[in-house]
């Protein structure tokens, strides 16, 4: 025992220094009588921040205190598969517990199914009415952070409901409040099943520095920019089957090249045989571009800090971030010199970050008021101030845009961390067109991963021999060659499957271009290394 | 078998498999429930046979299993020589650089990613060394995370591994009877081929459980390959294929099939190896003492030993100095010092409750996996029981089923209106999360006190029977003791790794008041900007708190028992 006394010592010394280093425990919101349970992937920051900013916006409008329990199983992919199984136990519990009888395999899948319809008679319909009538809930409130896919597709599923926030704040939405669409990207759901709490977007981010090393003068401002041969292996790129947001990045990039393509062909009337040929020349165009990206890239994350955080250390040079990772590491002291961050010209849009009310909510009256609180102006300056200013954050600038219009007028801007980040002004540059992409928008994604992360060895080493031989005529058609994956084949074919809803049909599509396009890149290789 | 070993086994194998069913396979069928019905609710085996026509997902294998090769044979090649030094030889610091041999699993996974990245990174230090000696050209810095990260991964999992055999086979060796090779010196038997014939197969079955152990880690290790970016490992295509939007069931499949395999691959190898367990050590009176080579030998051994343990323990170097670097880019040491993210990372209001949160669930995981560990390998090696392999071979399973699977077949079986809704994690995940990091450890202990069964002679449990002694008696006063320092090995294992778990957490410890210190540090490293230099300072806390925790229970357990505080 004495021979560890020294052990148990310092033991003793580590388990105390966080005890005394330990801050007041005055903020507790604890004690509150009312309760209300948001489920979530933001961080500790935002959640502080509103916790702090509800508790003021309760105490000023007279209302009783509230706790907020935060729930965060973590990022947004794992909170969709967490609200899908919990929703699917709670609902074959209320359906054996209504019906007295046990919920068929097929209805369990088939409740939460946009596709199923509710007015049949066989098990599926039944499942998928009953739910929807229903009031099955998981006991959490409210779903708060991710993007409007996520938050389309838990409404469409039937987890979430109708907050009522259009009908307590018609002013927020009609003229001169937040637009429904903005950009092609939708900020509120039209049956107030998820509104828009701010907005963020995907941008460029590089280091000047590690630009300087490669020989590199000229700073990226264009998605284009990072197809450079001299970024081999130094491009950061974020996930776009893991983010609805990168995804909608990697759309506008499609978009841009669509437009540019319907503009060289004299913008040729809808519906003509011409505007077919120009839209499917401009989305091959981007898909290209895409590919050419992924040549030079050096992996799609999944994870937001991790493209600023391997650009500041070095390990990057350049790549794709949501804005206000970009915005705040690039100001940190120190480190923050090594990175820079810009919008891409014509090229990005600007996404909801949305809130909505779950089926079942146990607290929904308490959920609704930290809707309006979000919305509100006092909840909206959280967002967007600098730290420090009246109605501003108290710890940590959280470096967000607000999605409220009225939030730019011009006696707000000395307030603001970023007065010049305006998605309403932005966006006057940018035409979206839903009909040529937006029923794509899945297959997009899936076609990335096959192109880009799924071949990404074949797909480098093709894009190494290029550059090595000075790309060679034959082997540079080849690897531009998009006929794989084309306007065509992605709207006839790979649209089609995704969209059927048969995981094997899905999976059998998968395999096959898989393997070819890991034979076009081998194919790109052998040609280049033969100088062809 | 007797009386004594057949009616304990007869009521523990029942209770055992009954506990490892509920609690391991149960959410385990839930969880991969997706992998076989099909769109009708029908059943099928059409996802689990996609993944063989799949090209991708085939190199994935033949990588992963090349992987596996490689780290578990570096893994030997650094381990055997250093738990043979350290146990057989005096040298220079030979006592505290053996406290460093564990440094290695003390390190919370994404922490020492990040300080890895600053070490090997384009901008890191290695590449700042290698500019100041006039070795590389500044304007193209070598990647050496990226340019040679299919030999990076191998590499970088041997260092992170190579504990797992320096313990189990210095516990062995530890225990080994000197008289048996002094009777081979006598008949002529010296070095290399004292070694070959006879140290080593003394120590048989603790080399088979630390190499399966390192093999079956090293085909299911994801920190290591998502460090290196590289993604054609069967463990990473399921990490992605889990995090992707679409929840494609074919990723189940794919869970399946490596599920299968390394259940496969544990048979084959125990098939192969069968005739070592045949051959265990004896333990005995008679002590090795420790052999003192001439003096440039002596310094020899500490260089190769600091060799090896300066390799395994540059994760936690890099670790202590990003989180306190005031900055640290293309320079060999950070540019400035400070100690400010440890104040605030200690201070935070999130870190004092996920303190006293972890060591009561790390507690009350490893003392769980301690008695299940050691009942499940009294039974199979002690035992004939019918299905005692089978529950052998299942044991094994925890090591290659993903967190994040067992996590939400853990929500699946505790929700509402289900059998064990009382232990539902959104009240509280403290019975889940306890169970969650034994199943996951419980390999661990069990392949640890397996070893140490195996090395123990019959003949001392005989001798305790025919003088009177009870069954129970026999295995509190007799067996317990004598496998002590195996179990104590194995539990050091599931004492740190649960202590760094990062999915179960994640999944079950939704609320703050619940939450783990690794989702504390989790937590921390999401915050922008200075995050994580945050989460480096509390990795650095964790470290210093698992390294004295092992220390303090070396000195008490050393105390009663040969060879653990020798390990």
């Amino acid at each position: 025992m004495r021979r560890a006394l020294p052990g148990l010592a310092l033991l003793a010394a580590l388990l105390l220094v966080p005890f005394a280093l330990r801050p007041p425990l005055s903020q507790s919101n604890a004690d509150a009588s009312r309760r209300l349970v948001i489920l979530t992937p933001h961080n500790e920051a935002i959640r502080y921040e509103l916790t702090r900013g509800f508790r003021l916006y309760l105490a000023a409008h007279g209302q009783p205190e509230a706790a907020i329990d935060w729930r965060a199983p973590g990022g947004t992919t794992e909170i969709a598969r967490y609200l899908a199984s919990e929703y699917r136990s709670a609902f074959e519990h209320y359906f054996s517990q209504k019906l007295g009888r046990k919920l068929s395999e097929r209805g369990a899948i088939a409740f939460a199914d946009a596709r199923q319809d509710p007015g049949g008679s066989d098990d599926a319909a039944l499942a998928r009415r009953t739910f929807l009538a229903s009031n099955v809930g998981i006991k959490i409130d409210l779903l708060f952070g991710g993007g409007s896919f996520d938050f389309s597709q838990h409404a469409a599923a039937g987890r979430l409901v109708d907050s009522g926030v259009q009908a307590r704040h018609p002013e927020l939405f009609g003229a001169g409040g937040i637009p429904q669409m903005l950009g092609g990207e939708p900020y509120w759901d039209k049956q107030g099943r998820w509104v828009g709490a701010c907005v963020s977007g995907f941008g460029i981010c590089y280091s000047p520095q590690a630009l300087a090393r490669l020989g590199i003068t000229k700073v990226p401002k264009r998605w284009s920019d990072l197809t450079d041969p001299r970024l081999f292996g130094q491009v950061a790129l974020a996930d776009p089957s893991k983010s609805g947001s990168a995804n909608k990045a990697f759309e506008m990039l499609v978009q841009q090249a669509m437009g540019e393509a319907m503009a060289a062909a004299g913008n040729p009337t809808a519906g003509t045989p011409a505007e077919a040929a120009a839209l499917g020349q401009g989305f091959d165009a981007g898909m290209r571009l895409i590919r050419r990206i992924g040549g030079v890239s050096r992996y799609f994350s999944d994870q937001a800090s991790k493209v600023t955080q391997d650009i500041q250390s070095g390990s990057a040079a350049a790549g794709m971030c949501i804005d206000f990772y970009g915005r705040f590491e690039s100001d940190l002291p120190g480190p923050g010199s090594r990175l820079r961050f810009a919008l891409p010209e014509g090229g990005s849009s600007m996404g909801a970050d949305p809130i909505g009310l779950l089926r079942g909510a146990p607290h929904a009256e308490l959920a609704k008021e930290f809707i309006d609180f979000v919305l509100s102006p006092e909840g909206q300056a959280l967002w967007s101030y600098k730290l420090g200013v009246t109605g501003g954050p108290d710890r940590y600038a959280l470096r967000r845009t607000s999605i409220l219009p009225a939030m730019f007028a011009p006696e707000r801007r000395p307030f603001l961390s970023d007065p010049d980040d305006n998605p309403y002004r932005s966006a006057q540059g940018f035409t979206y067109h839903g009909a040529w992409t937006g029923p794509l928008f899945r297959s997009l994604s899936f076609v990335i991963r096959l192109m880009c992360v799924d071949t990404e060895i074949e797909l480098h080493a093709a894009a190494a021999a290029l550059t090595k031989n000075q790309n060679p005529p034959r082997a540079n058609a080849a690897f531009d060659d998009m006929s794989l994956v084309s306007y065509t084949v992605v709207k006839d074919e790979i649209a089609p499957a995704l969209a059927s809803g048969d995981p094997l049909r899905e999976v059998a599509l998968q395999n096959r271009l898989v393997t070819a396009l890991k034979q076009q890149y081998e194919r790109v290789a052998e040609l280049a290394e033969r100088h062809e | 078998m007797s009386r004594a070993v057949r009616r304990p086994s007869a009521l523990l194998l029942p209770l055992v498999a009954t506990i490892f069913g509920v609690f391991f396979l149960w959410p385990l069928v839930e969880s991969l429930r997706g992998a076989f019905v099909d769109q009708q609710g029908r059943f099928t085996l059409a996802y689990v046979s996609a993944v063989f026509q799949n090209p991708i997902y085939l190199l994935g294998f033949r990588n992963s299993l090349a992987v596996a090769c490689g780290a578990t044979a570096i893994s030997a090649l650094l381990g055997i020589p250093l738990a043979l030094l350290f146990q057989r030889w005096e040298f220079p610091w030979r006592r505290p650089l053996a406290a460093l041999v564990s440094l290695p699993l003390f390190v919370p996974p994404f922490v020492g990613a990040l300080g890895i990245q600053r070490l090997l990174g384009p901008s890191g230090a290695l590449n700042a060394f290698l500019r100041h000696l006039g070795l590389s050209d500044p304007s193209a810095p070598v990647d050496w995370l990226r340019d040679g990260r299919y030999f990076a991964v191998i590499a970088l999992t041997a260092l992170h591994l190579y504990p797992v055999l320096y313990f189990n086979l210095s516990a062995s060796l530890a225990n080994q009877s000197a008289e048996l090779e002094r009777a081979a010196e006598m008949l002529g038997a010296h070095g290399l081929r004292k070694l070959w014939r006879v140290t080593l197969p003394l120590s048989a079955p603790s080399l088979f459980a630390s190499l399966t152990i390192i093999f079956i880690w090293s085909l299911t290790e994801l920190g290591v390959p998502l460090l290196c970016d590289y993604d054609r490992v069967t463990s990473v295509q399921i990490f992605v294929g889990l995090k992707d939007i679409g929840q494609n069931p074919f990723v189940y499949g794919l869970v399946t099939v490596a599920l299968v395999a390394t259940v496969g691959l544990y048979t084959l190898s125990r098939l192969l190896l069968r005739r070592l367990d045949a051959t265990a050590g004896v333990k005995g009176a008679a002590r090795h003492e420790r052999r003192r080579a001439g003096r440039l030998g002596q310094w020899l051994m500490t260089s190769f030993a600091l060799l090896v343990l300066g390799a395994g323990a540059l994760p936690n170097l890099a670790v202590v100095l990003l989180a306190s670097s005031s900055d640290w880019y293309q320079t060999v040491l950070p540019s400035g010092f400070t100690l400010d993210h440890y104040k605030a990372a200690l201070g935070h209001a999130l870190v004092v409750p996920s303190i006293a949160q972890s060591l009561r669930y790390v507690s009350l995981s490893t003392t769980l996996d301690l008695i299940l560990g050691f009942t499940i390998a009294w039974v199979v090696v002690r035992s004939r029981a019918p299905g005692r392999k089978l529950l052998d071979a299942l044991s094994m399973l925890p090591l290659s089923v993903p967190g994040l699977v067992l996590a939400f077949g853990y929500l699946a079986i505790s929700r509402e209106g289900r059998p064990l809704s009382m232990f539902n994690p959104m009240r509280d995940p403290t019975v889940l999360l306890v169970i969650a990091y034994a199943m996951r450890r419980l390999p661990f202990v069990l392949r640890s006190a397996e070893a140490g069964l195996l090395q123990m002679s019959h003949s001392v449990e005989d001798a305790a029977q025919s003088l009177g002694a009870g069954p129970q008696r026999v295995i509190w006063r007799v067996t317990l003791p004598l496998v002590l320092p195996h179990l104590a090995a194995g539990g050091l294992f599931a004492f740190a790794l649960s202590m760094l778990e990062v999915s179960d957490s994640l999944i079950l410890a939704q609320q703050q008041q619940h939450f783990p210190i690794t989702k504390a540090i989790f937590e921390l490293s999401q915050l922008n900007g200075e995050g994580r230099m945050l989460a480096a300072a509390l990795g650095v806390w964790a470290m210093l708190l698992l390294a004295s925790s092992v220390w303090v229970a070396r000195r008490l357990v050393g105390d009663q028992s040969r060879g653990f505080s020798d390990v």
